[in-house]
């Protein structure tokens, strides 16, 4: 049966509506970025600049230490990375495949973890990396993600859909836990591991509340509140300044983004149909 | 190579015992089957052989070597699953040469083997395809040739055709056996199907309830079953089977330890005359339902013993109409009270019975 076109036009219009919600912080941010200081502050506003102000760029990378913010991203982002991957395969493969004594119960405590927000702990954590004196340093900012009970759910769910058959087709091939691990868990749950690292990627790469209640002088500071301090200057904010410096910000995960699209969507198909 | 020994063995599952001390000695080089419904217990006793499962109690013997506590890569077996367990994300050569690599085999030597392999099973022209390229008989022969490339000692096979269509299972039946033939190993077949039980094997073992039923040949199954298990489950459709009491008036003079009679479908006969053919009952029937196959008919028929299936191969009768079922005395099956064809009621019964009988 062919659909009515009248619902055509009002999903077609309903998409529309979607698309403007979603893409209008993006092109205004975009727009922004471009404008000199005058432009921002006209109404009504201007969509497209006179002339592209590029120099916002250099202006809103030379007024701090920017440099040294975007390492300080970079490594705790990476860092962060591979130590929740190494945490999150063995304790996913072992949930998913294994019977040890009160699985259920660290099951389930990992489950809660998922489930209290981290503004409520975050008090105690910091207490506990200021006994340990890593305040303002890069393993504070480290430390408390090493892992991630989210991380822990989805791969256990997507480890658990292997067949149990293909395990010991391996254990009589000779292939050890590890080795079942690398050649046939991890190549399987490829679109899932993709998606963990974008969430976890964006997610640290963005986080500002947590290197605030941290950090306190530059030596550890990462880009979100470098671009927040641009803020801070006397006289008011210079929004097109602090545009520029958020699209540099999300520069590196748009791009990201793009070469892994592919593999999250089918993440959550795989997800969606078993 | 290797002559399997089961010793003892029990499982048991939290308080249900699946598998019920069964001793059992698989010849080497032997092709032997493990039939029996499901549930039955025939999958536990393949898992402790491959040793996947630990066994509750008893011992198993893979030629000289003690294997209860060996790990399964150490047990020199190879096995096939019913969903071939192919590893999807390697290509086929991966899939046949990963037990190799792991166990550090040299890389020409790899190629060599798998080259072999590949070649016996036909799939050289497929080595870099990945599983979900290859149709259900490639995948089933890209698990043979990972199992075969190890030359194990024992080849386990769980019901490894029942993913494949009628045909296909066929040609597979035939070609396991061949293969069975220019191995020479020992091979450990678990089905469902006594079609393929009866074809494939030169020994079968029946279970049920984890227990061992009979063990014999296939023939043997066939013409001298154990028990009124065995009976039923080999032959399609199965023998009939009724308690002393429904022969009562037909067939007197029965042996005192004859508690039930069997007699299988295809050795009764049916027409629409009577013919009165001495050392034979004949009963007057009704036939309630027919399946024609071509070469043969399969009737449901009830007369004054009960209901029952006949299997002809003359030209199909009309439904509902009435006919003449001969059971020759000689093919009838007598079973004691405890359902067994005890050494009390040997054929010679039956002869014994048609001299005393009706006639």
């Amino acid at each position: 049966m062919k659909t009515p076109s009248i619902f055509k036009a009002v999903n077609g219009l309903g998409l529309l509506l979607l698309f403007i919600i979603f893409a209008m912080p993006f092109v205004w941010m975009a727009s922004t970025a471009f404008k000199t200081l005058g432009e921002t502050l006209t109404f009504p506003p201007v969509w497209i600049p006179e002339t592209l102000q590029w120099e916002n760029f250099t202006q809103a990378w030379n007024s701090g230490p920017f440099l040294k913010y975007f390492f300080n991203s970079v490594i705790v982002t990476l860092f962060i990375l591979i130590l929740q991957f190494a945490t999150i395969i063995p304790a996913a493969y072992a949930f998913a495949r294994y019977n040890f004594p009160l699985k259920n119960f660290f099951f389930a405590l990992t489950m809660i973890c998922l489930m209290i927000p981290s503004q409520l702990i975050f008090l105690p954590v910091y207490l506990n990396l200021s006994s340990w004196g890593i305040l303002d340093t890069i393993w504070g900012l480290i430390l408390p993600f090493v892992t991630s009970a989210f991380g822990i759910f989805l791969l256990r769910q997507s480890f658990m859909q292997v067949p149990e058959e293909l395990l010991e087709a391996a254990r009589l091939d000779d292939a050890t836990e590890w080795q079942i691990i690398r050649k046939i868990m991890l190549p399987l749950a490829k679109p899932v591991l993709v998606t963990l690292a974008l969430f976890s990627f964006i997610a640290h790469w963005n986080d500002y509340f947590w290197p605030l209640v941290m950090t306190t002088t530059d030596t550890a500071r990462t880009l979100p509140l470098g671009i927040a301090m641009l803020r801070q200057v006397e006289g008011g904010a210079s929004w097109n300044i602090v545009m520029a410096g958020n699209l540099l910000l999300v520069l590196p995960i748009l791009v990201i983004f793009f070469f892994a699209q592919r593999h999250i969507i089918r993440a959550f198909v795989y997800t969606g149909v078993k | 190579m290797a002559e399997i020994r089961f010793e003892n063995i029990s499982k048991t599952f939290n308080e249900d015992r699946v598998v019920k001390n069964i001793s059992l000695t698989i010849k080497d080089g032997s092709f032997t089957v493990l039939v029996g419904p499901s549930g039955c217990g025939k999958s536990t006793i393949l898992r402790m052989l491959a040793g996947f499962e630990k066994q509750t109690e008893g011992d198993i013997w893979i030629g000289d070597k003690l294997v209860n506590d060996l790990s399964p890569s150490k047990r020199d077996i190879a096995m096939v699953f019913q969903n071939y367990a192919l590893y999807p994300t390697m290509t086929v050569k991966g899939n046949i040469e990963f037990g190799l690599t792991n166990r550090k085999v040299p890389k020409k030597e790899r190629e060599q083997l798998v080259g072999e392999i590949a070649g016996i099973v036909g799939l050289t022209e497929h080595l870099n395809k990945k599983p979900d390229k290859l149709s259900g008989g490639q995948r089933q022969r890209v698990a043979l040739a990972r199992a075969m490339v190890k030359k194990p000692k024992v080849f386990i096979l769980d019901e490894p055709l029942s993913n494949l269509d009628a045909k296909l299972r066929t040609q597979m039946r035939t070609e396991l056996i061949q293969l069975h033939e220019k191995l020479g190993t020992t091979f450990v077949y678990v089905t469902h199907d006594q079609v393929e039980a009866m074809s494939m094997g030169d020994e079968i073992i029946i279970l049920n309830h984890g227990v061992v039923q009979q063990k014999a040949a296939p023939i043997d199954v066939y013409e001298n079953p154990g028990n009124i298990f065995a009976a039923e489950f080999i032959g399609q459709p199965p023998m009939n089977v009724f308690e002393r009491s429904a022969f009562a008036g037909t067939l007197d003079g029965l042996p005192e330890e004859a508690h039930y009679i069997g007699f299988r479908p295809e050795h009764a006969g049916i027409s629409s005359t009577s013919a009165s053919v001495p050392h034979t009952i004949e009963l007057e029937s009704e036939i309630l339902a027919l399946e024609t196959l071509g070469a043969e008919t399969i009737y449901k028929v009830k007369n004054r013993i009960g209901v029952m299936n006949i299997r002809s191969f003359a030209a199909p009768l009309p439904k509902n109409a009435s006919c003449f079922v001969t059971i020759p005395f000689e093919k009838l099956y007598p079973f004691g009270a405890d359902k067994t064809a005890g050494p009390g009621l040997d054929l010679s019964v039956k002869k014994e019975a048609a001299l005393n009988g009706v006639d």
